[in-house]
């Protein structure tokens, strides 16, 4: 018999002699020899040979996993690239074909087997992830979202993860930047945290809330992935390891909610877990896909400006008009630019912002191999991405090339290995990131001044046209995974990871930028990661249906960062650079030193149990205990506890005739995250060097925190009630959640009084509460033999926060604008309060004691009078001053997001949209406000915009909603147009088209005939519009805590043609 | 694949993982270190202590503060008005010097928040102008606590430390600086005290919690009660010479106990005598253990070198290791203001002078070399000058003081007074005679009561005579209320309401609900 079989094989390599094939036979072969071949000969043999087609159309499925029914399973092999298979099999076998995507299908043996295999639309049989081991929905009573890389291709991009904005429900995106290679804010199931960092600007803008970001496992690695050294705004450092991950690479995305789903991440999980799976090979032909975008970025629409001898008019009418007799008189005769219209140097009308916005041109390339079976499989992806942002001097490059292959000799041992490399190039102009304050005060020059050369322009001018940055990263990343299953049912995993990231970021400034000296400066930062893990889990099913589950791991994490940085400035000229020039003054060098350093090592121990009963009663628990070498040594755990609960009631007896119902399920957790919120400096204090006294050294102890040895940990605590429900084949989807969400205990710098001596202590009394509702509907309504296919789905999610506790026990913190009150919602603005203007002289009040009419407070602050702002006098002194009269306004969190996605797709033309929303939330408009201000200064080098279409007040008795804008003098005396008012405060409720795709895919006949598989082209228009009631520019470009800061990088418009071809 | 072999898998996996996991956790920092890592040896206590003996010198030297508290507010001094030639440092400023008037006429306002334009002190259209500016004239730190209070954490976390004990660390060193670090702090109080009247008191390591002000003979009777029994833990001197003075030692701290209690003795009136007694007892163990001498009165100049063995206590930052900025900081040193120094030849001129009603009441007519040391007693443009504080001459011009908080002819003083007060007059006339003698100047006899202290209180104004003593002895002896000591007094109503402090700055309040400023300076 077994010479029998042989003979077959040999019959089968001869008829096709290609390689695919040859690596098939031998793999079998190997498998065969090696492993379970007892009763082979017992029984008959068929040859089962046919075809397998996806249901709905002609076209056979390659790569369909052909399994033998059996204990164990057997592995016969896949589907040819056509769909046909030919297998030897004992006779009154039963055979299983499955392959992702798809619903598997179980049929007997016959001699020809012509198989359907159904898309697979139920959520149901998704796998998911719970703590590195992989189940089935079903099973897993935590929240999560599965996202399917195919629905990450539909634009170029260089960070993949906004395109999950809309995607999630609860998982608020914000592409809060245009500048490529940056991240926007990433917040799941609202704000965690209150650690909001005045600007060093001293602008309220400029404020910065530190983010929280969820917890990033790539390929089975937690990684980190915000730049190391974050100064508010000014990052340094490289581009996010997200970024490095071309969109073509990634087969899912999967993103943890609850905390029984996170809690297995310890700790780092605590503001929710997002798994990104790169592909992997699984096609028994080779593949290679090639993908191809040319997009072309587009501005937005710009601000209008008043250009040349308009804006000269409009200056000299504002002067002549409100001026003062020496406004007139004498300072208009000292402003040339106002009055010697006839030089040459201020006769202009230059479009500055043309200087610095325009279209550009961009284009990526992504080649990916796959292939491989069931004993062997391999992918290559190669990935080309440059995109030059639309704002001048700015732009990123991206290079990357990731490998893995898997190797399973014998079904006890499997071996995955893992090698990424990337660079990407940033160039980030004369920004310093986020903010283009550089660009943003160039582009609002007065159109008078001439366009910038050397001779003529400014400083900040020639910077941001000639500045040299340069701010590559270099991510190598590998990843080895060993398993081994000694007996059925048992896995025993390790796996090993190394990663090291290197970012540089360089910055030549030519001396005719910098007040003739030409400076540079050199960031350099390195961050490597040794991590392993080693997994034990075992599975019994007891044929009483009772099924058990039970795994444990350990976490091993070296990580070190260091970062250096060096300036000087004053080099000897532009052209000499290197090694960084010569300097001659000792006085303008800035020297080079050690920025940041860090050595962290971490260890943590978790361990879940599950249970089921006929899969119909589910039960999780899981325990994880974490400790780094910051948490000090005495009790340095902190321990994750959580417990799931779920109930598949479409499995009861009762709801067995209810062929409508696909799937019923209810599911209830509880978990904590516990996450240490000091280190031992915050705990035992920081002991520094404090040079010498007398020639001894002295060693004092930071003074600028005090220890706190009874800081404990944070803990969140959270409660998700879930319901899944699946109706009529599931053309019916629904997810619906709800959470509640304790954060106690979060640790904030409280200043303290001077008699302490120190000046802050790191204290953990911040409590927040998170409460909210998250739905998700899909709908497929036509039936599945239908020549259209269409589907639609629709997620939201309703958030609320409320702030309980503050340091100390005080009822409000302010910093900048911004507030945080106990009470109300975490992050309230902290504005005066604006009730209009004042039509009439008479509208103003007067102190009745006094006589005086309401007066601004402050050196240099003037009476009002109609045509001002009426600001509330909170305190009822008729003054209006800073401290007493700012009112707790509003909320700079959104209440409502979510997104919805349809495809229609009809033969071989598809259709795509996708948007998401924003609702209920306040921003600042700062960008009308600084458009306002801009009329302030008539003599100033400053642009003006017009101003048609705002209410204004210009003559006593008019009702309107904005001062009067051209009377100058006022901005003095009572500063109608501080940003920090009520009168900007706007609805920045948005509704977004994120992006509209047609595709065409060519008759499989057509391509065939070319030699191709498959080949899809699209079109692609992305960001296409914005529906907001809000004034401003776009009330998405704003910062994390609502600010719009009109020196913010723009958001292109991108449409894009596209190409996929698939050998 | 049997059973046993998954035990010994499971064992390899634990043994791999779960071992030395503790060990695992401890990394070394190499930029800094944590408190759990410090205090591992005699080193780590030393240099803590140094940096604890360098902060209390930054705070006193960083602004014009031991003058300024001690010296300015007296009522007898005044700016020098002539114009100097060359003016190369910020202190010659002409315009800045009438701070010292503001001071002599105690107008801390107009010293500390500059003066405004509507101004009554304001004439001959001079303009608005503040003093904090200048490092030389920054009052304004003066009224800010926040830098003693750092001292004062940092002896309490020395305290606790070395209280919890230290590998390594001899039981007699660890009393010694157990003493020591009691001795910082009650030195630091007391400086407080003096300049800002009641003040928080604590003395618990890394204390965060907000405290009100505490009456200031209670903070002193605390501060007694903790040194008086370490203080002879502390040695009467240091086998390496160059520590004498500048450490803890016991004769700085019998100086400082007798300082105390004769505060107290000015305010607490019922139980004065008491205070008398204890200052005369240490006064005598003090002059007992023959540990400090008075030195010839030729070489005044050097005690304020320091290092003699009249020196009881010093701070002191020699020029020869202070660098940058540090050495412009010599207007903190009380007698910079008035000594010409050598480098008369650059045009620099004295900032003040004391009066001359105010001299010829203190010496008279009488032979006195200490009246011989004051030059130009009578001129008021800038060469009137204090040769005692002439001495070597640093890089840039600047004698190379140390800063001289007690030195053994004040205790003397002090047991004088306090022998006085007793009654015993035999014993307060011959200590008055020891410093007497020094001077060259004839002893005193036959003088009792009254007059003997009041003429022990002159012999303070003429052996200490612009060291940073004599507004502390006007105002603890309540003389600042007469007329015939001050030609500034105060009345008993302001001296009442504490115009004898500082104001302090209203930050004070900031996340303190129990904090009170003084009243008066409102």
């Amino acid at each position: 018999m077994k010479m029998n079989k042989s003979m077959q094989l040999k019959n089968q390599l001869l008829s096709g002699l290609d390689f695919t094939q040859m690596k098939i036979f031998f793999s079998v072969l190997t498998f065969i020899l090696l492993f379970s071949v007892k009763d082979l000969s017992a029984q008959g043999t068929l040859i089962v040979s046919g075809i397998v087609k996806e249901k709905g159309t002609d076209v056979g499925l390659p790569g369909v996993n052909i399994t033998l029914k059996g204990s164990p399973d057997r592995a016969l092999g896949s589907t040819k690239a056509n769909g046909s298979f030919t297998v030897t099999v004992p006779a009154n076998s039963r055979l299983k074909f499955s392959i992702i995507g798809f619903e598997t299908r179980e049929v007997n043996a016959a001699k020809t087997l012509n198989v359907v295999l159904n898309p697979d639309v139920s959520t149901l049989n998704d796998l998911v992830i719970r703590g590195f081991v992989t189940k089935t929905r079903d099973l897993s009573s935590g929240s999560s979202v599965k996202i399917s890389g195919d629905d990450l291709q539909q634009v170029p991009v260089s960070n993949a993860e906004q395109l999950l904005q809309g995607k999630v429900a609860g998982l608020n995106i914000q592409v809060n930047t245009g500048a490529p290679g940056f991240r926007g804010s990433v917040l799941l199931r609202g704000l965690s945290n209150v650690d909001v960092n005045a600007s060093s600007t001293g602008n309220d803008a400029d404020a910065f809330l530190s983010p929280t970001s969820p917890l990033y496992v790539i390929d089975g690695v937690p990684t980190d992935v915000d730049p190391a050294t974050a100064d508010s705004f000014n990052s340094f450092g490289g581009a996010s390891p997200l970024s490095l991950i071309p969109q073509e690479d990634i087969a899912n995305i999967e993103v943890l909610k609850d905390a029984q789903a996170t809690s297995l991440y310890g700790s780092r999980g605590a503001y929710g877990v997002i798994l990104i799976t790169t592909r992997r090979g699984m096609s028994a032909i080779p593949r290679l896909r090639y993908t191809t975008n040319f997009f072309i970025s587009t501005p937005p629409k710009l601000r209008a400006t008043i250009g040349g001898k308009a804006e000269r008019d409009l200056k000299l009418q504002q002067v002549l008009q409100y001026g003062s007799f020496r406004d007139i008189n004498s300072l208009l005769n000292s402003t040339a630019a106002l009055v010697d219209s006839l030089n040459p140097y201020y006769s202009n009308s230059t479009n500055w912002q043309d200087i610095y916005y325009g279209t550009t041109y961009n284009q990526t390339h992504n080649i990916g191999v796959e292939g491989g079976d069931k004993s062997f499989n391999y992918k290559t992806n190669f990935g080309y991405y440059k995109e030059t942002g639309i704002q001048v001097n700015t732009g990123v490059t991206r290079f990357t090339l990731s490998n893995n292959f898997e190797y399973k000799p014998s079904s006890k041992i499997s071996l995955f290995a893992l090698v990424n490399g990337s660079i990407m190039d940033r160039k980030k102009g004369n920004g310093v990131g986020l903010l283009n304050t550089g660009v943003a005060r160039s582009a609002a020059a007065s159109s008078l001044l001439p366009g910038p050369s050397l001779f003529l322009a400014s400083n900040d001018a020639l910077a941001n046209l000639n500045v040299d940055n340069s701010n590559p990263t270099k991510n190598l990343k590998t990843n080895l995974e060993f398993t081994y299953y000694p007996i059925p049912g048992l896995t025993l995993r390790t796996t090993g990871s190394y990663d090291i990231v290197n970012s540089v970021d360089y910055t030549f400034t030519p001396a005719i930028a910098n007040t003739q000296q030409a400076a540079i400066q050199y960031f350099n930062d390195t961050r490597k990661t040794l991590y392993n893990r080693n997994l034990i889990s075992f599975t019994k099913s007891l044929k009483s249906g009772h099924d058990f589950t039970i795994f444990g791991f350990n976490e091993v994490y070296f990580k070190k960062y260091q970062a250096n940085d060096l300036k000087q400035v004053g080099l000897s000229s532009d052209y000499y650079l290197g090694p960084f020039g010569f300097v001659s003054g000792a006085s303008s060098t800035r020297g080079a030193g050690l920025r940041a350093y860090s050595n962290l090592r971490a260890v943590s121990f978790a361990g879940s149990f599950s249970y089921n009963y006929k899969r119909k009663y589910v039960f999780d628990a899981s325990y994880r205990m974490d400790a780094t070498s910051f948490s000090g040594v005495d009790d340095p755990y902190t321990r994750s506890p959580s417990v799931g609960l779920r109930w598949n009631m479409e499995r009861e007896n009762f709801f067995s005739d209810w062929k409508w119902l696909a799937y019923s399920a209810l599911r209830l957790t509880w978990g904590k995250n516990i996450t240490p919120t000091g280190n031992i400096f915050t705990v035992y204090g920081t002991y520094n060097p404090n040079g010498t006294y007398n020639g001894q050294s002295r060693i004092t102890i930071d003074q600028a925190l005090l220890p706190n040895k009874n800081l404990g940990s944070a803990e969140g605590t959270t409660y998700n009630l879930g319901y899944d429900l699946g109706l009529f084949n599931n053309k019916i989807q629904l997810t619906f959640e709800s959470y509640y969400r304790a954060v106690d205990r979060q640790a904030r710098t409280l200043a303290l009084p001077n008699m302490v001596g120190f000046d802050n202590v790191l204290s953990n009394e911040v409590s927040i509460r998170n409460w909210g509702n998250e739905i998700s509907l899909t709908l497929r309504p036509l039936p599945l033999n239908s020549k259209v296919n269409w589907s639609f789905t629709i997620n939201g999610a309703m958030n609320r926060d409320m702030l309980t506790r503050l340091p100390g026990g005080v009822q409000q913190i302010v910093i900048g604008g911004t507030v945080l009150r106990v009470g109300r919602n975490a992050l309230s603005n902290y504005i005066y309060e604006n009730t209009g203007v004042y039509a009439n002289q008479s509208n103003v009040p007067v102190n009745p004691v006094t006589g005086l009419p309401l007066r601004q407070g402050g050196s240099g602050g003037g009476y009002f009078q109609a045509g001002d702002p009426i600001f509330v006098d909170r305190n009822g002194d008729y003054i209006i001053n800073d401290q007493d009269d700012r009112s707790v306004i509003g909320n700079s969190q959104p209440i409502y997001t979510g997104g919805f996605a349809t495809t229609v797709s009809y033969k071989n033309f598809s259709l795509s949209v996708n948007g998401s929303f924003t609702i209920d939330r306040d921003i600042m408009n700062t960008a009308i406000a600084e458009r306002l201000v801009m009329t302030g200064n008539p003599f100033g080098t400053q642009a003006v915009l017009p101003l048609t279409g705002l209410d204004f007040w210009t003559k006593p008795g008019d009702i309107a909603k904005y001062p009067n804008p051209y009377n100058y003098t006022r901005a003095v005396l009572v500063a109608p147009f501080r940003t920090n008012q009520s009168l900007f405060m706007e609805d920045g409720s948005y509704f977004k088209i994120n992006a509209v795709t047609v595709g065409y895919t060519l008759p499989k006949e057509l391509a065939n005939k070319l030699r191709l598989n498959n080949l899809r082209i699209y079109l692609t228009g992305d960001n296409l519009a914005t529906f907001s009631r809000y004034s401003g520019p776009n009330p998405e470009n704003v910062t994390a805590l609502g600010f719009d800061n009109s020196g913010g990088y723009p958001l292109a418009r991108r449409y894009t043609v596209g190409l996929n071809l698939e050998l | 694949m049997n059973i046993k072999n998954i035990r010994f898998y499971l064992i390899l996996v634990l043994v791999l993982t779960g071992t030395g996991c503790k060990k695992f956790l401890e990394v070394e920092s190499i930029e800094r270190f944590s408190g759990n890592r410090y205090w591992k040896t005699g080193a780590d206590v030393e240099a803590f202590t140094i940096d604890i003996y360098a902060r209390l010198w930054d705070k006193l030297s960083n602004s014009c503060f031991w003058p300024a508290a001690g010296e300015f507010r007296l009522g007898e001094i005044r700016s020098n008005t002539a114009v100097a030639g060359v003016t190369s440092f910020q202190s010659n400023d002409q315009n800045r010097r009438v701070v010292y008037d503001y001071l002599a006429k105690n107008d801390m306002k107009a010293v500390v928040y500059g003066i405004a334009a509507n101004s009554p002190w304001l004439t001959n259209g001079s303009s608005p102008r503040t003093f904090n500016t200048i490092l030389a004239f920054n009052f304004v730190a003066n009224t800010n606590w926040t830098d003693f209070y750092r001292v004062i954490q940092e002896v309490n976390i020395m305290y606790d430390e070395v209280n919890k004990g230290i590998p390594g660390l001899s039981d007699s060193d660890k009393q010694r600086y157990l003493a020591e670090a009691v001795f910082i702090r009650c030195l630091t109080y007391f400086i407080m005290v003096r300049i800002y009247g009641d003040v928080a008191y604590y003395t618990d390591a890394n204390h965060s919690t907000p405290l009100g002000r505490e009456k200031f003979v209670s903070v002193l009777n605390k501060c007694i009660a903790e040194l008086e029994p370490v203080k002879n833990n502390l040695p009467w001197k240091y086998e390496d010479p160059a520590l004498n003075g500048v450490r803890a030692n016991r004769g700085g701290a019998i100086s400082l106990l007798m300082n105390m209690y004769m505060w107290n003795a000015g305010f607490d009136e019922a139980n004065k005598s008491g205070y008398y007694e204890k200052t005369a007892a240490l006064g005598n163990e003090l002059i007992q253990s023959n540990q400090h001498t008075l030195i010839p009165i030729e070489e005044t100049s050097r005690i304020f070198l320091g290092g003699t063995s009249e020196s009881l206590i010093e701070l002191k930052e020699s020029s020869a290791f202070a660098s940058g900025s540090n050495l412009f900081y010599k207007s903190a040193f009380p007698g910079e203001p008035v000594v010409l120094t050598k480098h008369e030849e650059n045009g620099t001129t004295t900032h003040l002078h004391y009066k001359k009603a105010y001299i010829d009441f203190l010496f008279g007519s009488v032979s006195d070399y200490r009246a011989d040391m004051i030059q130009n007693r009578d001129q008021e443009n800038g060469r009137f000058a204090l040769s005692k504080f002439e001495g070597p001459v640093s890089v840039l011009g600047f004698p190379d003081w140390g800063l001289i908080l007690f030195r053994y002819a004040d205790a003397v003083l002090l047991q004088a007074e306090a022998l006085a007060n007793l009654g015993r007059d035999g014993e307060a006339t011959a200590m008055v005679n020891m410093v007497r003698m020094r001077a060259n100047a004839t002893a005193l006899s036959g003088l009792v009561g009254q007059d003997l202290k009041d003429e022990i209180f002159k012999e303070r104004g003429r052996e200490l005579l612009g060291e940073g003593y004599r507004f502390f002895d006007l105002v603890r002896t309540r003389r600042i209320l007469d007329p015939k000591w001050s030609s500034n007094p105060l009345s008993i109503d302001q001296f009442n309401r504490g115009a004898w402090t500082w104001p302090i700055d209203p930050a004070a309040r900031d996340r303190n609900p129990f904090m009170t400023l003084n009243d008066y300076w409102f």
